[in-house]
């Protein structure tokens, strides 16, 4: 065995001894012979006898030399690399056909490995937890196609209560809070969480403690702990930060804990961790909007008996819920389950998004092979005199074929290399412009597990291309080619083909792409020809929440009052209203019944409910439709009135007049006392895929909420207008920090930024196809033309017009065209289903898109066809026949 | 040569120069390859090039070292030594053939059994 290793080693070594192994043979060989021809002539030989003898019993001065250089060292691998020391020869003489290889590669291979490394980031890696697959997120659902919906707290005590095969428990409940830290105040992202998180999740604390119980079972509420990535930034990773105190909400804190950076995995988006108390909100059975309910299972807990159990808790408990609830809803069909923590991470209309964008740019590397191929090719034949000449001086096939699959990897290689730099650049523009389209995750960065893919890639990529070449050339009759050189049409003819071939798959492929990102673009244009339903020019606006120092009614209408008084003072400023909400804010929903008309029953109406004040209409120029707007009178000792939008008339009183109706299911039954324009809200569209949510309006004095959103409009530009905001507000309470800052129309275009996002990356993927196809037409056109000048000439010679030769070159590449247009048309019939729940009222097969497209595709691919078609048009026929 | 002497069966080659030098102490190719072809009394097929081949692969092995020297007539060669493995390895490697030569014997000799 050692002696092996020893052998392995030496060869190895030889290598790069190479020159000098070879001069110490030579003179070891010479010496051999020069005792040998002595021994001869001792003999009685003559000397040139000897010496003939001499050699004769030697045996091949050369193949000894071959075979003592076999012995020594790594054949297979000194091949390997004169291989490549030619290859690289050739491709500096040619960096024209080089370069495009190479930068074809690096675009497709670089994209590729962007797209992978968020994929792999959000999707396929094991999450960085200890036993992480025993980690799970439960949800309910009620019946068949209903979304999967987060657990609430009284689940989370019942399945304490009452099922023990999970180790820990934990609810998650991210919010916004005001933090005054020192005397700066912040609006940040907390979350109130129960202690178990750090067992389910299993980590430590990297600084200080985690929360510990105390003996009622909450956790005192005087206590955080700071996430790494705010303690860093923030705190400039102070390591002394324990028992520093930070005022959250008007509630002084201890910092007692920093935790680890793995623990972002979970949830990059809080700064702080507050201990959740659980005895308020069970009082004031209040929802908790985006929480997460969490869990470790015991090992060897079966998934099946634990959701079977929590199902009939579920069913128990839904007999306890208000009778209206209950309405559209089967009980028997509501079923509690669990996804792994790392499937329910990525909600499954990313996830689409995000194998839409990996099968995209997967297509993008098929057509960029496909170039590589026909450049390679096209190549290939070019250089069947030099590889005939090789053949002819004893090369073997199977020396030619490692020749070509060297050339093939090396560029390939040299591409991936370039794409992986790419790639660098593609996922920092990722983690700036997509920050919204993938909340939950830490920024993505370049790993071991990517720059594995990008090899496969590469390697699968060469031997395609590697495959393709050493069939089309060892195909060929090589020997036949040295008799005859290069002319041979019956060879050009299989080429042709073959290119041919891969030209139309190429633009199927394309036009699949183009259709996808054109879908996009037509949803995205659908959305933005939305009018609003209010004027979002010169608008801007700002967000308060106010603070424990507000519990009482008078405190807030004391505070909007002071607020509303000196904001109307500053010049500039044409309308101002301060209301309880505004389109776009991101709004929760509340569930009503409607009244029952007739015998049908009808399932309660979602709508949002905005206070609003006297100036809200005339700010945000919303129509009026019919009665009236509020007035200063309508107050809190006033008759409880409240203004809805058409949307809700729409589904609440669809056949009946609304106006002088009142609302029964509100607090005080308040009377309908005008009917406003529809508008416009995020998640209405993003979330329901629908245009307008229904609203109840209820004047601000009657219906004070914790929550003051600022709107102005005003022709001054929004940080000017912001900044004297914050002024005003700082002057009325210097603890409270302004949120969602903005103008309107920045509000709305950030709301768009997903989906934007994704129609970008689509968009480019189809242009870098476009291109692709556009240079794989071209150049098989090319090079047919220059294979074909000599029958070119001939038909000019013999009478052909310019006009028909173009014709007849152009009519080669349309052909190709039509065909994979007519291919592309039916493969996107049958995967643009796919994107359906992307799109925003287009349907998947909308034939404005497939004919739009299809028209773009065509003129490009006869755009690519004219630069040869023209060239062939210009062959000189005297100049070619001559010149064969 | 002619037909009638023996092809090396594949590895013995290195055996044989093992034991060679053995027999021999330090030697240069020329002379090992003379030495083979007259102990086996000019019996066995041997082109003197291929025990180079044997020479390296041995060398690699650490079985035998080489040094240039000067052979008697005053002629720079390179001479072959065996190592302490190389003599641990020879022994190996004749019992190995002799256990081999007596079974194809046995084999070769068994009566036919009609």
């Amino acid at each position: 065995m050692n002696a092996h290793i020893r052998e392995l080693l030496g060869r190895i070594l030889s290598i790069f001894r190479k020159r000098e192994l070879d001069d110490d043979f030579d003179e070891e060989l010479a010496s051999h012979i020069e005792m040998a021809t002595e021994d001869n002539i001792r003999a009685g030989m003559n000397p040139q006898e000897a010496r003939r003898q001499a050699l004769i019993r030697f045996g091949g001065v050369d193949a000894s030399r071959e075979l003592h250089r076999d012995t020594r060292g790594l054949p297979l691998i000194e091949n390997i690399i004169r291989d490549t020391r030619y290859a690289l020869r050739m491709f500096f003489k040619k960096p024209g056909f080089s370069l495009a290889v190479i930068i074809t590669l690096a675009l497709c291979i670089g994209a590729n490995s962007a797209i992978f490394s968020i994929l792999d980031t959000l999707i396929l890696k094991p999450l960085p937890f200890k036993d992480s697959d025993q980690i799970v997120s439960i949800y309910t659902s009620h019946g068949d196609d209903s979304k999967k919906q987060p657990g609430n707290i009284s689940q989370y005590l019942n399945y304490k209560e009452n099922i023990d095969e999970f180790s820990h428990l934990a609810l998650w409940w991210p919010m916004h809070a005001n933090v005054v830290i020192g005397d700066e105040a912040v609006r940040l992202n907390i979350v109130a969480t129960s202690a178990e998180i750090f067992d389910v999740l299993g980590i430590n604390p990297l600084l200080g403690g985690f929360f510990t119980k105390t003996d009622s079972g909450d956790v005192s509420s005087d206590q955080v702990i700071l996430t790494y990535s705010f303690w860093k930034s923030y705190f400039k990773a102070d390591p002394e930060i324990i028992g520093h105190t930070i005022e959250i909400n008007g509630k002084a804190c201890e910092v007692i804990g920093v935790a680890p950076q793995t623990f972002e995995v979970f949830d990059a988006q809080s700064k702080i961790i507050w201990p959740i108390q659980l005895a308020p909100l069970i009082k004031g059975n209040m929802g908790l909007a985006g929480q997460k309910f969490v869990g470790r299972l015991r090992p060897g807990a079966k998934v099946s008996t634990v959701t079977a159990r929590m199902t009939a808790l579920e069913q128990q408990a839904f007999d306890d819920i208000p009778p209206f609830m209950k309405q559209g809803v089967d009980r028997n069909k509501i079923v509690a389950g669990m996804d792994s923590l790392q499937s329910s991470r990525v909600e499954p209309d990313l996830r689409l998004k995000l194998y839409l964008l990996e099968g995209s740019v997967l297509f993008v590397l098929l057509i960029g092979c496909v170039n590589v191929i026909n450049l390679f090719l096209s190549r290939a034949n070019a250089r069947q005199g030099e590889l005939a000449v090789r053949i002819s001086l004893g090369s073997g096939r199977k020396a030619i074929t490692r020749q070509l699959f060297v050339e093939s990897f090396l560029l390939t290689w040299t591409g991936s290399a370039l794409g992986v730099a790419l790639a660098f650049g593609i996922i920092d523009i990722i983690n700036v412009f997509t920050a919204r389209l993938l909340p939950k995750s830490l920024p993505f960065s370049i790993d071991s597990r990517m720059l594995l893919f990008t090899l496969i890639i590469a390697t699968l990529t060469a031997l395609i291309v590697g495959i393709f070449q050493a069939y089309h050339i060892c195909g060929s009759n090589l020997l036949s080619l040295t008799r005859n050189q290069s002319k041979s049409v019956s060879n050009g003819l299989s080429l042709r083909r073959l290119s041919g071939g891969l030209v139309i798959a190429q633009i199927a492929v394309t036009l699949i792409l183009l259709i996808g990102a054109g879908l996009l673009i037509h949803s995205f244009a659908n959305i933005l020809g939305i009018d609003p339903g209010f004027n979002p020019q010169q608008l801007i606006s700002a967000r308060i929440e106010l603070g424990a120092n507000y519990r009482q009614d008078s405190q807030r209408y004391r505070f909007r009052e002071l607020l509303e008084n000196s904001l109307k003072e500053i010049p500039g400023f044409k309308s101002v209203t301060l209301s309880g909400s505004a389109p776009y804010s991101d709004s929760a929903y509340t569930a009503a019944p409607p009244p029952p008309s007739g015998k049908n029953e009808k399932p309660p109406v979602f709508y949002l409910t905005f206070s609003a004040d006297v100036s809200y209409l005339e700010t945000m120029q919303i129509p009026l439709i019919e009665g009236r707007w509020f007035t200063a009178q309508d107050s809190v000792n006033s008759r409880p009135v409240c203004v809805v939008g058409q949307e809700f008339i729409r589904q609440y009183f669809p056949d009946e007049n609304a106006l002088g109706m009142p609302i029964t299911e509100f607090e005080g039954a308040p009377e309908i006392i005008g009917v406003v324009g529809s508008i416009r809200d995020l998640s209405e569209e993003e979330r329901l895929n629908r245009r307008f949510p229904p609203i109840v309006y209820r004047p601000i004095k009657q219906n004070l909420m914790w929550i003051i959103i600022v709107s102005v409009r005003s022709p001054r530009p929004a940080p000017e207008v912001i900044a004297l905001i914050r002024e005003k507000v700082r002057e009325v309470d210097p603890a409270l920090p302004l949120d969602e800052t903005g103008s309107m129309e920045s509000i709305i275009s950030a709301s768009l930024s997903e989906r934007r996002a994704i129609m970008m990356l689509l968009c480019s993927f189809a242009g870098i196809a476009l291109i692709l196809s556009a240079v794989g037409i071209y150049g098989v056109l090319a090079y047919d033309v220059s294979k074909r000048t000599h029958e070119i000439s001939i038909r000019g010679a013999i009478g052909a017009t310019e006009k028909q030769i173009i014709s007849m070159v152009l009519r080669q590449g349309l052909w190709k065209a039509g065909i994979g247009l007519l291919i592309g048309i039916i493969g996107a019939f049958y995967l643009s289903k796919f994107m359906a729940s992307l799109l925003f009222e287009v349907k998947p097969i909308d034939p404005l898109t497939f004919i739009l497209v299809s028209v773009l595709l065509l003129f490009v691919a006869v755009l690519a066809s004219y630069i040869p078609a023209r060239q062939a048009s210009r062959v000189d026929p005297a100049m070619a026949l001559r010149a064969e | 040569m002619t037909e009638s002497k023996l092809d090396l069966l594949q590895g013995t080659l290195d055996l044989l120069v093992l034991q060679t030098l053995y027999s021999m102490g330090s030697l240069h190719g020329y002379g090992i390859a003379r030495r083979i072809e007259q102990t086996s009394g000019n019996e066995i097929l041997l082109n003197q090039g291929t025990i180079y081949a044997s020479l390296v692969r041995l060398q690699q092995r650490k079985w035998i070292a080489a040094k240039w020297g000067t052979s008697d007539n005053n002629r720079r060669a390179k001479y072959y030594s065996l190592t302490k493995a190389g003599q641990k390895q020879l022994i190996k490697e004749t019992e190995n053939w002799e256990r081999l030569s007596t079974v194809i014997t046995r084999v070769l000799s068994a009566p036919v059994e009609v």
